[in-house]
């Protein structure tokens, strides 16, 4: 687990700061099915300032909600996270039929017996985690109202007919939300005044071009800057308002490059992974142009890649 | 040669990519043979926009206008500037060789050159062939020692700046073609040339000295070049407005909005938010239109307003002529919106009802418990499944065009009867009429979501006009955005024959009646967009057989047909009643 605060140095991120949450891992031992449960690092999360706004409301024992557009990363932190403080992580993805039961727990029965199966808030109260409330806007207020004791300075479940639960003092619960999405809702203040809020930066073509190269090592380092302009590009065309946001998927560019890396034809893997995002025929056309006039017609893996 | 919107789209999307700024505007795209946005040039456009000043390119090109060499001077201005940004872009994207080369390999075997001294387009296709030869490494080719070494002298390289470059085309234009700057002595004669009145002089931008009228789109060696920017001085040519409204209307703008106001009632909007909602929505088919917005409130005064006072005065007979027909027979509309109340209320709540399940988890069924014990079935609880479907707000557009004018009664009856039946189920309701008249498009306001007390505004209805149906999809849905519900939906009740004075601009620069064909398609194209950002579109149609398949095409399966508009309550009940079911 030494490796992403090995990266967050390497990132710049305060000494003083990863000092503390060495501090934290080492107050809170972990015991070895929790330690399952801890996110295997398949990304890194790039931008120091947020880390440091990130870790910094963390150990001082606060929770937070990310808040931003699409591709911005808000799941990559909230996970890296979960990696820098070594907790167990539980994800529950919200939605408008959320309510209580979904996330404290139910009845059922096990063993003649009606016993409380418990939720992921639970669960995660209990073990000291970080529970990751993703797409918090999508559930109505009135069903994360069961939370606000949890979530405040009372740190406290009440589950009716069983015993009222205090927080292990590590858990902490990160909010992320997409603000102006279909579906989603105005949050509350009552539940925004138990977040600290981070506004999560669009990631910058630099930053996209690092998360590349870590991710395909062997990605000539011009390619990679053409893929992230690419990208820019498209976040650009969808800011502009041409588009939808459809296309602007971060998995889908970066599933595109294990694509070719595995010998697809570069415009066809991205027709794969961004084009046929969108299922209008026009917009299907702006982002084919996008990409090509960044990437030639015949680009194949030998040009992109050192190994193959 | 017809450029689909589509393709002007595409362009104009490849030159703000190439820029990398959306802010600017696309005034000069490039299209191939087949009338297709042509990728490379575009994208060159766009990369000239980012590395040089447009303005100032642009003020010298505006010079090429009206001389006999205007197309030369125009294809060899770009090819100048297409190497000079090439050079400059491809560090930073890298896929430009390989479009350039692709484009030289294509374009290649499309120009063929006709030796003939007076064919400039000729001289321009032959030095465009002799640079594209030496893009890909070759000869140029060319036979004239002169055109060739107009060739290298034009090929700029990229260390100059805006000003540096424009000089430099200048001095090759002057030495190989004997380019002047308008007002400029001509050495052979010395004449000067006449300084035209700026109104004169843009009125004849558009004609060549043949007399013949020359459009923004024209092809040059490369391709066609619309010059979209050139539409612009049409602005001010307003003969194209049919403006054919007696001696006692207004002549002016001014005077045609007092007009258009003495006739609608008051604008519920200032000037400035009239003219940006102008600016945002009157674009591409509807460019020159004008807005007014209005709920129909009016001054004394306005009243004494030659004809408009008099059509105004006639609007406030048809609100009393509409409220008695209506209160005649209110027992029977009273009954109507009650069952149609009920009918959209069941279908709601049939879908809102939670239902229960057996399930392993939730609350305990205490008759079920001796299964958990005895057979081991574990599912002794019963979970609740929420059917929330979600917010719904309905927005219902109203033609009030002349067609209607037989039926304004029963219009208006029927709109405050779906009106009052949503308002029971307490679903957020918004009513307005659209029509046309004099290049305006009024949408007139009866009643807004919150107004639960305001349906009986909705017996303001009166027709008059034409309908630019595109227009009023295009600014329902630009309002319906607005509100965050999770399921919009958009009622039209139309005759599905859009049609209005203000023609189309096509991209010749002719214009195209916004009727038939162009307005079905603009029309289709609108309510299309509408969908795409989330909205239900349905339509109720009712005009003729003939216009089936006009609806058709508007509204895809989405429409229902009434033969008589007192069907019209009926019908939307059904179509809000499935579209519930669908959520």
């Amino acid at each position: 687990m030494k490796d992403i605060l090995d990266f967050l140095r390497r990132e710049g991120v305060s000494e003083n700061l990863l000092g503390e949450v060495e501090e934290f891992r080492k107050e809170y031992e972990l015991s070895p099915e929790n330690k399952k449960r801890i996110p295997p690092q398949e990304y890194n999360y790039y931008g120091k300032e947020v880390w440091e706004d990130a870790i910094s409301a963390i150990l001082a024992g606060e929770n937070l909600l990310l808040t931003g557009p699409k591709a911005t990363g808000k799941n990559v932190l909230a996970e890296g996270l979960s990696q820098a403080f070594g907790r167990p992580e539980w994800d529950v993805s919200l939605y408008i039929n959320t309510d209580a039961s979904t996330l404290i727990g139910a009845d059922t029965f096990k063993n003649g017996e009606v016993t409380l199966r418990k939720g992921p808030i639970l669960q995660c109260a209990e073990q000291g985690g970080f529970a990751v409330l993703d797409e918090i806007n999508m559930a109505k207020n009135e069903s994360l109202a069961v939370l606000h004791a949890t979530l405040d300075f009372r740190r406290i479940i009440d589950v009716p007919g069983y015993e009222r639960i205090t927080l292990h003092p590590a858990t902490r619960f990160i909010g992320t939300m997409n603000y102006g999405y279909a579906g989603t809702r105005e949050i509350n203040e009552a539940l925004a005044s138990r977040f600290m809020i981070i506004k999560m930066p669009v990631i910058s073509e630099e930053d996209l071009k690092k998360l590349m190269i870590s991710k395909f090592p062997t990605i000539r380092p011009e390619y990679a800057g053409q893929f992230a302009q690419l990208f820019s590009e498209i976040r650009k065309k969808c800011e502009g308002g041409e588009i939808s946001s459809k296309a602007l998927d971060l998995r889908g560019l970066l599933a595109a490059v294990k694509l070719i890396y595995r010998g697809l034809n570069a415009v066809s893997a991205l027709r794969l992974g961004l084009v046929n995002k969108c299922f209008d025929d026009f917009e299907r056309q702006l982002v084919n142009d996008m990409i090509a006039v960044r990437l030639p017609g015949d680009l194949s893996a030998a040009k992109i890649f050192t190994d193959r | 040669m017809e450029i689909s919107e589509f393709e002007k789209k595409r362009a104009a999307n490849l030159i703000w990519n190439g820029a990398q700024d959306y802010s600017i505007s696309a005034g000069f795209r490039v299209y191939d043979e087949s009338g297709k946005a042509d990728i490379y040039w575009n994208s060159i456009v766009g990369a000239i926009h980012r590395n040089y000043d447009w303005q100032k390119l642009m003020l010298f090109y505006e010079t090429f206008q009206e001389t006999v060499n205007q197309s030369l001077y125009e294809s060899l201005f770009w090819i100048a500037l297409e190497n000079a940004v090439y050079e400059r872009e491809k560090k930073r994207r890298p896929v430009f060789p390989y479009l350039r080369r692709e484009y030289a390999r294509r374009r290649l075997g499309e120009i063929y050159v006709v030796y003939d001294e007076g064919l400039n387009s000729n001289r321009a296709g032959a030095i465009l062939k002799g640079h594209l030869r030496r893009s890909l490494g070759q000869d140029c080719g060319l036979p004239d020692e002169v055109d060739r070494k107009l060739l290298e002298d034009i090929e700029l390289g990229p260390e100059l700046a805006t000003d540096q470059a424009v000089a430099a085309i200048e001095k090759v234009l002057r030495k190989y073609i004997g380019y002047r700057r308008p007002g400029e002595k001509e050495q052979k004669t010395g004449k000067t040339q006449i300084r035209l009145h700026p109104l004169i002089f843009l009125k004849n931008k558009r004609r060549r000295r043949g007399g013949q009228p020359m459009g923004p789109v024209r092809a040059l060696a490369m391709g066609y070049g619309e010059h979209a920017d050139e539409y612009g001085s049409e602005v001010l040519d307003q003969s194209h407005l049919s403006v054919a409204f007696a001696a006692y209307s207004a002549q002016t703008d001014e005077g045609l909005k007092e007009y258009i106001t003495s006739f609608f009632g008051k604008s519920i909007y200032t000037d400035k938010t009239v003219l940006k909602m102008q600016k945002d929505y009157c674009q591409g088919n509807h460019t020159d239109v004008k807005l007014h917005f209005t709920r129909g409130e009016y001054t004394t005064d306005m009243l004494e307003k030659g004809y408009a006072g008099k059509m105004k005065k006639t609007a406030i007979e048809q609100e009393k002529k509409n409220t008695a027909a209506y209160e005649a027979k209110i027992g029977v509309y009273t009954l109507a919106v009650e069952k149609l109340t009920e009918r959209i209320r069941n279908t709601l709540l049939m879908h809102m009802d939670d239902s229960v399940v057996k399930s392993p988890v939730g609350k305990l069924d205490a008759r079920r418990v001796w299964r958990g014990t005895m057979l081991n079935d574990d599912r002794v609880f019963c979970k609740v499944l929420p059917g929330d479907t979600g917010n719904i707000t309905v927005d219902l557009l109203l033609d009030s065009s002349t067609s209607q004018i037989r039926r304004q009664e029963t219009v208006s009856a029927q709109g405050y009867m779906i009106a009052q039946a949503l308002t029971n189920v307490g679903i957020p309701v918004r009513v307005y009429s659209f029509c046309s008249l004099n290049g305006y498009t009024i949408v007139n306001l009866f009643r807004d979501y919150g107004e639960v007390t305001q349906n009986r505004q909705i017996f303001r209805y009166f027709t008059t006009g034409a309908n630019r149906d595109g227009l009023a999809v295009r600014l329902a849905a630009g309002w319906m955005k607005e509100n965050h519900a999770d399921h919009r939906i958009l009622i039209i009740l139309s005759d599905c024959k859009p049609n209005d004075v203000v023609k189309v601009r096509t991209g010749s620069g002719s214009y195209k009646n916004y009727a038939a064909e162009t307005g079905v398609q603009d029309t289709a194209a609108e309510v299309h967009a509408a969908r795409m950002q989330g909205i239900t579109v349905m339509c109720v149609f009712t005009g003729e057989d003939g216009s089936v398949a006009n609806a058709h095409q508007m509204y895809g399966n989405s429409f229902v047909r009434i033969r008589s508009l007192d069907k019209f309550a009926d019908a939307v009940g059904t179509m809000l009643q499935n579209e519930i079911r669908r959520l």
